[in-house]
């Protein structure tokens, strides 16, 4: 369906948006702290008190033309701080200014804001303070050799989605589950009794606070159709106000009211703090369908009328970049995205097939708007039909690599084996980039990534970091001394022990501190059962608590454990005196050798047995590693796989390494192959990758690049919804396809070794980039750029 | 037994239905000038330069095209991905070189796929003459039979000696596999005239249990391998084919009643 002219206006409006940061909230909230109500309450109150002041005194944007309102700052793009997690200096602002790649521009009021009134105040009373006070010198240094990161240093444990019930009442039946809640408690039995009042007067508050701050949006709408000349837009307006007079106070019962419904929570959610992976909608087909058809049905709804409001919803997204990072955190992760995925097909909470025509037409959104934000995912059940994953191919070959393709049976195995309900299991996802958690009954914090190749290179150096020349891992003894392949992986297994040690205990306390004094009673209001035990989700609220540690390089590390073990342990010809002297050169004068370990040593990606072995003893230590820990709020501690672009940042702070990589090159990224590493093609990846367990994991992310002609044909997108199936019979988790574009193909003849596993659809069969001669690459890159302008 | 091969390729998808692997035999008794797999060509070890690059550095060196495996070796390798055929209907193709030359172990591997329930596939320009063809034919459950040209001249000229087998085989193979798909390779100055086509189709009227036809235009990817093998590529500067260059063939095949893939 073609774009209507007011959607293809907002949505240029948000592309061309300058990404700004706002003071708005943090003046607002430094003004309310200043006031002094905030000492005299509990700290739950006081929270709430917070959100109700910003929300009843921030600017009420309403963009021309548009159907779904309310921005997270006064305009589109415009990004607001929270000082009291994370205090942006004015250093950082003009950082941020100046960089040119994601870059947010301040202006000199803004600035002035932050340096006579937000900075003053906080500083020294951050969360982010006074988490640097607590965390003890083993963890600092740590972090600072780039072992691990640390999300919640500056930014909320955030990390869900919003459940299908949410969408079936408003926040007025949420209060009178407060009060029934309330009506249960037995203050002289329970403990906890004092402060789950606290708690759910927070919410109560906060409820309260929406409900007040849509009625500013019904006002504002009613003044603009006051004024409005176009009779058709001037009953749109007032239709709008009618709608936030409605939601989010009682259920939805249009299409319309639903998407407003959501996005007043939304608004709540990312307004209250700053949570990591912003918030999600979750599995909007199941949500939307039953409205969408009775709308449909009752001939009070259009399908031009759905789309249009879709559009607008998506636009929305893509107004809100993700608030800008400081430090080590901007550079491990500096993305515009805040990792809103939008979760289409999967199964009912019956076990049924999910796919419906609100599944096809959200599809089709995502294709006619082509933005950054929302990010999008098809869940694939074996239930659900080829037809399903062929309409998303289809937006899969266009580019843009939208959407990314999950494995519901896997997803919900893995949520039964974490001891969630079959049902909470099947309506359930996964957010952010691939991470697993039962939507609207989960708190699922990712906590950070851990660098596993980092942790070789200092076991091979007996517990110092090369880098630093600091003695930061346990001392293991020297690599020279290892008699048995064995000995060397026991090594690494107790350095991997020791930093999944000092990474938890950081986040015990990080968590402690979050549970003290950052409670979000909005965000408890939404997810089961924090309402029912009146317990904060930073508290263990939600039904279901997980702490998730991402593991990165999985790739790399396979191939590091497999060249060592290969030439120095099997083949022994190579020894390890000669090999720790090349890594310490940067392999300068031994350039033979590392050709060899390049090209001459098995490599994980390629279905070869020998390196695949390496891949999933490591997986499993790490596994074991990180399982069995408990947080303070009951959360288990869990492994996923996915490096977001962390694998950069890991790569920039590890040195040269035994599989020929050089110093301060990327790490793999997800459970990929190497850069470049994988010669055997798409179903050597897919046995590879799938050799590890995946259901023991929260996620593990598998990118396959794919050149766009290799999708031109009816055989190769029908390959490629086989790929998927059959990764999925083998329990894959998720498969993302990366269509390649013309610069990409460049680059790869400039830097062959790195594209060694690019396929390229050439004429009637398919190849390597790299067998292709010179002027035939030269051709493809050509036909590369017309497929893209067409 | 053991047979002699130059490249084992997995993901294959358009040799055959659905995700494929293909297996190509090394040696050939044709010499087509446009062949984009010269290093196939002969029968045995073949040497060719390749460049490994790691950064800016070259490291150029010779590399041994071909190696020789055992009916188990190769049956193990190509099960790998027999998942992959369940979910797409594949299978495994053999192809080459030419696959006929070394029937004895080619039946042994269909034979033996055929107990481990794969789908099979030959790709041949069927210049050979073998008393294990029947046996092939009953065992593999599909052909991709090459017909590049059908007048004697051109054939001896461009492609070498046995166009008489190939019509005898091919008369053979229809008859007793159970589906066969021919293959035109569209090569300029070669079989592009209406006459060529006319030809094809006019033998082809004699069997009619082939219905179906695949046109495969020139292309050039092959070029770069000639000067590796330290060859001349015979088709000079000629340049590749697009689709359109041959939907005038496609069309002629289609009003004699094939389908054309």
């Amino acid at each position: 369906m073609k774009m209507s002219h007011r959607i293809q206006r907002l949505r240029e409006q948000s592309l061309q948006a300058e990404n700004h940061i706002s003071a708005e909230r943090a003046l607002l909230v430094t003004e309310f702290y200043k006031s002094g109500v905030a000492a005299t309450k509990p700290v739950p109150v006081q929270r709430a008190l917070a959100l109700q002041y910003i929300l009843a005194r921030k600017h009420v944007c309403i963009n021309d033309g548009e159907l779904i309102v309310g921005e997270r700052g006064p305009a589109p793009k415009a990004t607001p701080t929270y000082p009291e997690i994370c205090i942006h200096s004015v250093r950082d602002l003009e950082i941020l200014h100046e960089r040119p790649k994601v870059s947010f521009t301040s202006d000199e009021e803004t600035r002035r804001a932050y340096r006579d009134v937000i900075i003053p105040f906080w500083e020294g009373r951050s969360n982010r303070d006074k988490i640097f006070e607590h965390l003890p010198e083993e963890w600092k240094e740590a972090y600072a050799a780039g072992i691990f990161t640390e999300f919640l240093e500056q930014r909320a444990p955030g990390h869900t989605a919003l459940g299908l019930k949410m969408f079936r009442v408003g926040l007025l039946d949420l209060k009178q589950e407060i009060a029934e809640a309330r009506a249960r408690l037995d203050p002289l039995h329970d403990p906890a009794a004092v402060d789950k009042l606290d708690e759910w007067q927070g919410m109560e508050i906060v409820c309260d606070a929406m409900i007040a701050y849509a009625a500013r949006h019904a006002t504002a709408l009613e003044e603009l159709a006051a004024r409005e000349q176009d009779p058709r837009r001037h009953q749109e307006l007032l239709e709008m106000a009618r709608v936030c007079r409605k939601v989010p106070a009682r259920a939805p019962e249009t299409l319309h009211e639903a998407l407003q419904h959501y996005w007043f929570l939304h608004l709540g959610v990312v307004t209250e703090l700053n949570p990591w992976d912003s918030f999600n909608p979750g599995r909007l087909d199941q949500s939307l369908y039953p409205l969408y058809r009775a709308g449909i049905d009752a001939g009070t709804l259009t399908r031009e009328e759905t789309h249009e409001l879709l559009q607008s919803f998506w636009i929305k997204f893509n107004n809100h970049p993700s608030p800008p990072k400081v430090g080590v955190t901007a550079e491990e992760s500096s993305t515009y995205t805040d990792f809103c995925l939008i979760n289409i097909g999967g199964l009912t909470e019956e076990g049924a097939d999910g796919v419906n025509e609100m599944s096809y037409i959200l599809l089709d959104v995502i294709r006619e708007m082509r933005l950054l934000q929302p990010s999008s995912m098809i869940q694939v059940s074996k239930k659900n039909p080829d037809r399903f994953i062929r309409a998303a191919v289809d937006i899969i070959k266009t580019g843009f690599g939208q959407p990314s393709v999950f494995n519901t049976d896997a997803v919900v195995q893995e949520m039964l084996r974490a001891g969630k309900s079959i049902g909470d299991a099947r309506r359930g996802g996964c957010s952010g980039c691939v991470e697993t958690g039962a939507f609207g009954t989960e708190a699922y914090i990712l906590t950070g990534y851990f660098n596993l190749p980092k942790i070789l290179e200092i076991t091979l150096n007996n517990g110092l970091d090369p880098r630093t020349g600091k003695q930061i891992g346990l001392a293991t003894g020297p690599a020279t001394g290892f008699r048995a392949y064995e000995q060397l992986f026991e090594a690494y297994r107790a350095q991997v022990n020791h930093f999944v040690k000092i990474k938890i205990n950081g986040n015990n306390i990080i968590e402690t501190l979050f549970m003290r004094h950052m409670p979000v009673p909005f965000l408890s209001v939404l997810i089961e059962d924090c309402i029912a035990k009146g317990q904060d989700y930073m508290r263990g609220g939600a039904r279901y608590n997980t702490s998730y540690i991402q593991g990165v390089g999985l790739g790399s590390i396979t191939d590091m454990l497999t060249a060592i073990k290969y030439h120095v342990f099997d083949r022994r010809d190579l020894s390890m005196q000669a090999l720790l002297e090349a890594l310490a050169a940067d392999f300068a004068g031994h350039e033979e050798l590392q050709r060899d370990l390049i090209y001459h040593t098995p490599k994980y990606g390629n279905d070869d047995e020998y390196a695949d072995a390496q891949e999933v003893a490591v997986f499993n230590m790490y596994l074991d590693a990180v399982t069995g820990y408990k947080s303070p709020r009951g959360a288990d501690y869990r492994v996923n796989m996915l490096p977001t672009t962390c694998h950069v940042y890991f790569g920039r702070v590890t040195g040269a390494t035994p599989d020929g990589r050089n110093a301060r090159v990327p790490l793999s990224e997800g459970i990929s192959p190497v850069q470049g590493r994988d010669v055997n093609g798409p179903t050597a990846v897919i046995r590879s990758a799938a050799k590890i367990d995946h259901v023991q994991t929260g996620g593990t992310l598998l990118n396959q690049k794919f050149t766009p002609s290799l999708l031109a044909t009816e055989e190769g997108c029908s390959g490629v919804v086989r790929l998927v199936r059959s990764y999925f019979r083998l329990d894959g988790h998720h498969i993302q396809f990366n269509v390649i574009d013309a610069d990409t193909l460049r680059d790869a003849q400039k830097h062959p070794e790195q594209y060694r596993d690019l396929i390229v659809r050439v004429a009637g069969y398919s190849d390597y980039f790299n067998d292709l001669s010179e002027d035939l690459q030269n051709e493809i890159i050509l036909r590369t750029e017309q497929t893209i302008t067409q | 037994m053991k047979g002699f091969i130059f490249d084992i390729k997995r993901y294959a998808i358009h040799d055959g239905p659905g995700i494929r692997t293909t297996v190509f035999f090394k040696g050939c008794n044709l010499r087509c000038r446009w062949c984009h797999n010269p290093e196939s060509q002969p029968a045995g070890e073949t040497l060719m330069w390749q460049t490994l690059k790691v950064g800016e550095r070259e490291h150029a060196g010779q590399r041994v095209v071909g190696y020789s495996l055992t009916v188990d070796e190769l049956v193990a390798r190509v099960t790998r991905d027999r998942i992959f055929y369940e979910e797409s209907g594949g299978g495994v193709t053999f192809s080459g070189g030419e696959p006929l030359l070394q029937a004895e172990f080619l039946a042994e591997c269909l034979a033996r796929c055929r107990e481990q329930h794969l789908h099979t596939c030959i790709d041949t320009a069927g210049a050979v003459r073998t008393n294990r063809l029947d046996e092939i034919c009953r065992l593999a459950d599909l052909f991709l039979y090459d017909l590049k040209s059908l007048n004697p001249r051109k054939f001896h000229a461009h492609v070498g000696e046995g166009l008489e087998i190939v019509k005898s085989n091919l008369e053979h193979v229809a008859r007793v596999a159970k589906e066969v798909i021919i293959r035109v390779p569209v090569i300029p100055g070669v079989n592009m005239e209406r006459g060529d086509t006319r030809e094809i189709i006019d033998f082809l009227a004699g069997i009619p249990a082939i219905r179906r036809v695949q046109l495969l235009p020139y292309h050039r990817n092959g070029a770069d391998k000639y000067t590796r093998l330290g060859k001349t590529y015979e088709m000079g500067d000629t340049p590749g084919l697009k689709q359109e260059n041959v939907t005038g063939i496609k069309t002629w095949f289609q009003e004699a009643g094939y389908e054309v893939l």
